[in-house]
């Protein structure tokens, strides 16, 4: 099957099933014309039928084909700019897999460092405190530097705090070191978030693990001044 | 066994263990024992020979963090299987339809989850394995046979029981007639299953399959006992041939409770050893078919309830979820995995689930008074 019928079974086949195939194979090719593709199927917001709706999702394309699309762009060359039009829609969607699956290609734009406004930032720092998924706070948390701003640590600090997976956790002590490698923010601001930040939870398993990320954490911070 | 071997050494029933061989509290006892005695002693005589053999678990892909599950030795249900096996021989009243329908039904269910462990361990991964048709249809034989038995005319019930359904807390059975046979198929299907899904973490399926053996033994013991029964304004499950009174299938319940509590022994956090297929398939097995026999098939649905959220989230996920709307409703399904996707560790999960079983075990045996 060529690039066009795929794309062509991927937009109007009338089982979802078999669009959420042709979605899957799109993504696997790596071109610009599958690139292109997948960015209309992200562009797809129409409704659904209404029993779809009492089920919790609204939109004609299903979780999964939202999904397999922004994974599948993951797979292609993307720039911050292809992707723009459609990062609201992607980042506040009702289905999770889909905000992670966004989020994880965010946080790779940001970190090959494509050109974002403040304006943009402060949004998706906003966006970042109010999720719990441990899928989309890896991912957030990931180019936590790239986002948010110095006078937000501490609150995503405290937000981390509330999240119960080790993976979540871990995440942010890895990405507070990464901010004082880089230096992009001053000791003494890290320390108090470090300080605000609870290395222990009744939920958490490894803690042997994340100590010894947390002490690292310190070592790297006592260096740095 | 010992039943018979006591009746032929000592005619006049003279001596203690005779004595003590007419009380069914004396029995269960014994086969707790046993059972658990079993279950502990050759257990870790075959760690080495199941890993040597290859019998060991592979990682699975869709799992979520479940790289320290690997290596470790599976059928671990080969000796609950053996150690409840021995104990019901030994100790039980052989000529009871109830024992012996049990043992059968208990056999095909052990050997099918035996062969689809085998199947997976030769093949090498985890999906392998018997057909999910023939799995069905071995399950759905079972159920018609149990139904036959049940209201044909070699059935064990009196009359007045067979084809009907009693609800719990409701005194009055509700006439089903044939329909005994398609309720019996489903719920056998139901239950084999539901044990199934639910091994999927150390000791999670042992600690609430033991409840539930403690809750249905009650119940049997209840049933099958003529002051008892009118006592709780129960119906008595008491035939008219000999050999024939519920109150045999306690000893089978705990039998059943000292080889878990064995197993448990080495299958608790971090686990040694998994039951595995046969394991479950046998448990599920012998737990839908003492509900049956006692008639408290609805009642299961709370002496159990862990295995029925367990089914019924992953009916809801792969079912209503994946293939009718295209997305999870849960994280993850069973449910036991879903919280582990938020983030509970395994052992908080597996005692917490313990303790809900024993909160709707003793619901259920509230509904011995309130009724």
């Amino acid at each position: 099957m060529d690039l066009a019928s795929l794309a062509e079974t991927a937009k109007v086949h009338p089982l979802w099933s078999r669009r959420n195939i042709a979605v899957k194979a799109i993504g696997s090719i790596t071109s610009e014309q599958a690139r292109d593709h997948l960015l209309e199927i992200v562009a797809d917001r129409r409704p659904s039928s209404w029993w779809r709706r009492c089920m919790g999702d609204p939109l004609h394309q299903v979780g999964f084909i939202r999904r397999n699309a922004w994974q599948g762009l993951y797979q292609q060359e993307v720039h911050l700019h292809h992707i723009r039009p459609h990062l609201d829609h992607g980042l506040s969607d009702a289905y999770y897999e889909v905000r992670a699956a966004c989020w994880k290609l965010l946080a790779r734009c940001l970190q090959e460092g494509h050109e974002t406004s403040p304006g943009e930032k402060e949004k998706w720092e906003q966006g970042l405190l109010k999720e719990n998924n441990v899928e989309i706070l890896e991912a957030g948390l990931g180019c936590l530097e790239r986002v948010v701003s110095p006078d937000r640590l501490m609150d995503l600090a405290s937000h981390v705090n509330a999240v119960k997976h080790w993976r979540v956790r871990a995440a942010y002590l890895e990405a507070m070191e990464r901010l004082s490698r880089e230096k992009t923010m001053d000791a003494q601001r890290l320390r108090d978030a470090l300080s605000r930040f609870n290395m222990r939870s009744e939920y958490f398993r490894p803690i042997f693990m994340l100590k010894e990320k947390g002490a690292q954490l310190e070592k790297v911070i006592r260096e740095s001044t | 066994m010992i039943h018979f071997l006591s009746q032929w050494l000592d005619p006049e029933g003279e001596t203690f263990l005779r004595l003590g061989y007419r009380f069914i509290s004396f029995r269960a006892g014994l086969a707790f024992l046993l059972a658990l005695l079993m279950v502990l002693f050759i257990l870790p005589r075959s760690f080495r020979h199941f890993s040597r053999r290859g019998w060991v678990n592979r990682q699975r892909s869709y799992m979520i963090d479940a790289s320290s599950k690997e290596g470790v030795p599976v059928m671990g249900g080969i000796h609950i299987f053996i150690g409840s096996m021995v104990a019901i021989v030994l100790v039980c009243d052989l000529g009871s339809v109830y024992i012996l329908a049990l043992l059968l039904c208990g056999w095909a269910f052990f050997a099918l989850g035996l062969i689809d462990d085998l199947m997976k361990v030769r093949a090498g991964h985890h999906d392998a394995g018997i057909s999910r048709a023939v799995k069905y249809g071995v399950q759905i034989a079972a159920g018609v046979f149990l139904g036959w038995l049940l209201i044909g005319a070699y059935s064990p019930h009196p009359e007045d029981l067979r084809g009907t359904l009693h609800v719990p807390t409701i005194k009055h059975a509700i006439e089903i007639g044939w329909w005994q046979i398609p309720l019996t198929v489903l719920f056998v299907v139901f239950i084999s299953n539901a044990v199934n899904f639910a091994d999927g973490m150390d000791g999670l399926a042992t600690g609430p399959s033991l409840l539930t053996f403690f809750g249905l033994g009650i119940f049997a013991y209840i049933l099958g006992h003529r002051i008892w029964s009118s006592h709780f304004l129960f119906f008595l499950v008491e035939g008219e041939i000999a050999h024939v009174n519920t109150s045999e299938l306690v000893v089978v319940c705990f039998a059943m409770m000292g080889a878990l509590m064995g197993f448990l022994w080495y299958n608790t956090f971090p686990a040694t050893i998994f039951m595995g297929d046969c394991g479950s398939m046998y448990l599920g097995g012998l737990m839908a078919t003492i509900s049956v026999f006692i008639k408290q098939e609805l009642l299961f649905l709370l002496l159990g309830a862990f295995f029925v959220v367990e089914v019924v989230s992953v009916f809801i996920q792969d079912y209503i979820g994946i293939k009718l709307l295209g997305r999870r409703l849960l994280f993850r399904a069973p449910y036991h995995e879903n919280l582990k996707y938020l983030g509970y560790s395994e052992p908080k999960i597996v005692v917490r689930m313990w303790i809900l079983s024993a909160a709707f075990m003793a619901l259920g045996l509230l509904s011995i008074k309130v009724r």
